[in-house]
């Protein structure tokens, strides 16, 4: 799914048409363009920074480098790698020049007016008890995220909840694959001290 | 007992990474090294509880809300772009690029000396051609605007500067609503333009045509304003544009989405109203769309609309 997307051997851009008409000035196939891609978009973003309103601003400024980078685009890699580096790139300057708050601190599955969760769960809580466990457990991770560098804490959510290849992730980040196995080595260790006792206590649990 | 690079191959098995030689050497280890054993189970532990961190799901309702900000983001970034590459031309065209910014005043003075200069020095020859003259009446008058000055020869010391000038000038169009030209145009408006009383004329326009099958990119451009414009006025118009076209299947979703998601009660009423003329189009509705419409009837506040979506799906019963 990702790989495909991803990779780029010479063949025409599938979105060449819409990029020469997007590059002259045709706003109709810029919007046509970048919404074709824009929901893989919009999801890696969320799922790094877990705040709607911060998901929707860097979305925003995502769109606007697009739109100010297209004259520049010289098509050596498809669309969408080029399309996914710059949100991966617009996400760590985010991040770096917010700082300024907890990214935790109103997750997307927060329940929106209609009373509908924006995120999917395929385990519901039975019981009180279990869900307060559950969002807990949720939230000591979401913390234990926001513990790593932003380039760290990016492998590990483009890994896990994006299901990207490490070879992806270093198209997108522009470093090694070898640079993105340390960045997921350091994430997974610094998660697994600030997760410690938790871990603990569901291997005790499964033990009994 | 030495644990690198086993350890580091312990992540990257988790996270399904890791190659079969080295999969098979890493569990030739793990049988002999408890406490590369027990790094596994820490990790398994770690992949169970941040499995749990949900994954964000990007509903429709959620990208809709994102593209609306990020269209209004683009047009500011549309109209700022115009202006910086008018501002740009004229000082390219001006200055040495090392000089700019120091000398952009004073090469403004000799501009304007050199053309005082030209005017009015006795002597000067008078040489400024036709349609040049007819511009620069135009610009005087507010009929176009002149950007991208570019010197030929700057020099004033003799009396004569001369220069090559870009006019812009509005482009008055009339034609058929019909024409499928002026309605990619109309089109255009109606996605960008900042001015709701332009995107309703834009929209109104179409509904004046008499249109048998509507463009493709017209439709879209339609759907997209049924989906994000802010204006209420600006979708009501669109809609009734939509029940100038012949009804097909994506008119019917757009009219259900319309029906799930829109705020205002006149919009669901009339998208509705035209979702009542299915049978007539002879269209029926899918299992999606009835769930659709039957979650829709729990939670709509409006008696009327709620009566009608439980007539609606009744009646699709029936057939």
């Amino acid at each position: 799914m990702a790989e495909n997307h991803m990779q780029f051997q010479g063949k025409e851009d599938p979105d060449i048409n819409l990029i020469q008409r997007a590059r002259n000035g045709d706003a109709l196939a810029f919007e046509q363009l970048v919404f074709k891609h824009d929901r893989r978009i919009l999801s890696i973003i969320a799922s790094y920074v877990n705040r709607a309103d911060d998901a929707k601003d860097i979305y925003q400024e995502v769109l606007i480098r697009v739109y100010r980078g297209l004259p520049k685009f010289r098509a050596e890699s498809e669309f969408t790698t080029w399309l996914y580096r710059i949100a991966a790139n617009t996400c760590l300057t985010h991040r770096a020049r917010a700082g300024r708050r907890s990214h935790m601190t109103q997750p997307l599955d927060d329940e929106d007016e209609s009373g509908e969760a924006h995120s999917a769960s395929s385990e519901k809580p039975r019981n009180p008890e279990e869900e307060l466990l559950s969002t807990e457990i949720r939230e000591r991770v979401d913390a234990a995220l926001a513990t790593l560098s932003p380039r760290q804490r990016m492998v590990f959510t483009l890994k896990q909840h994006e299901g990207f290849k490490l070879t992806e992730i270093a198209t997108m980040m522009e470093c090694t694959e070898g640079t993105v196995k340390r960045y997921l080595f350091e994430a997974t260790q610094r998660m697994k001290k600030q997760l410690k006792d938790l871990i603990e206590e569901k291997d005790e649990s499964r033990d009994k | 007992m030495k644990h690198e690079p086993y350890r580091e191959w312990l992540v990257l098995d988790m996270v399904g990474e890791l190659g079969a030689d080295e999969r098979a050497l890493l569990r030739e280890h793990l049988q002999s090294c408890p406490e590369c054993a027990r790094e596994q189970r820490e990790l398994a532990g770690l992949h169970r509880l941040t499995a749990q961190r949900e994954v964000v799901d990007v509903s429709e309702d959620f990208l809709s809300e994102a593209r609306t900000s990020a269209r209004d983001a683009l047009r500011r970034e549309r109209n700022a772009r115009r202006f910086r590459d008018r501002v740009a031309s004229v000082v390219d065209q001006l200055m040495p690029i090392v000089l700019k910014p120091a000398i952009v005043s004073v090469s403004m003075l000799v501009v304007g000396v050199g053309i005082g200069h030209m005017l009015f020095a006795p002597g000067a020859s008078e040489t400024i051609s036709a349609s040049g003259t007819e511009w620069i009446d135009a610009a005087e008058r507010g009929e176009a605007f002149i950007t991208s000055v570019r010197f030929v020869d700057p020099d004033p010391q003799d009396g004569v500067i001369e220069f090559t000038f870009d006019a812009l000038t509005p482009v008055r169009v009339k034609g058929s609503v019909s024409d499928q030209r002026i309605q990619r145009v109309l089109a255009q408006a109606l996605l960008h333009e900042h001015n709701p009383g332009v995107r309703i004329r834009a929209v109104s326009a179409f509904a004046q045509s008499p249109m048998r099958e509507a463009d493709p990119i017209i439709k879209q451009a339609l759907f997209e304003v049924l989906r994000t414009d802010e204006n209420a006025g600006v979708r009501k118009a669109a809609l009734m544009v939509l029940r100038a076209l012949p009804f097909d299947r994506e008119i019917r979703d757009a009219l259900i989405s319309i029906l799930l998601r829109d705020t205002n009660d006149g919009i669901r009423i009339e998208a509705i109203s035209y979702l009542g003329e299915i049978e007539k189009n002879q269209m029926s509705l899918s299992n999606e769309n009835r769930r659709a419409l039957e979650k829709k009837m729990s939670e709509e506040k409006n008696d009327y609309i709620r009566n009608q979506t439980l007539t609606l799906i009744r009646e699709v019963r029936e057939q």
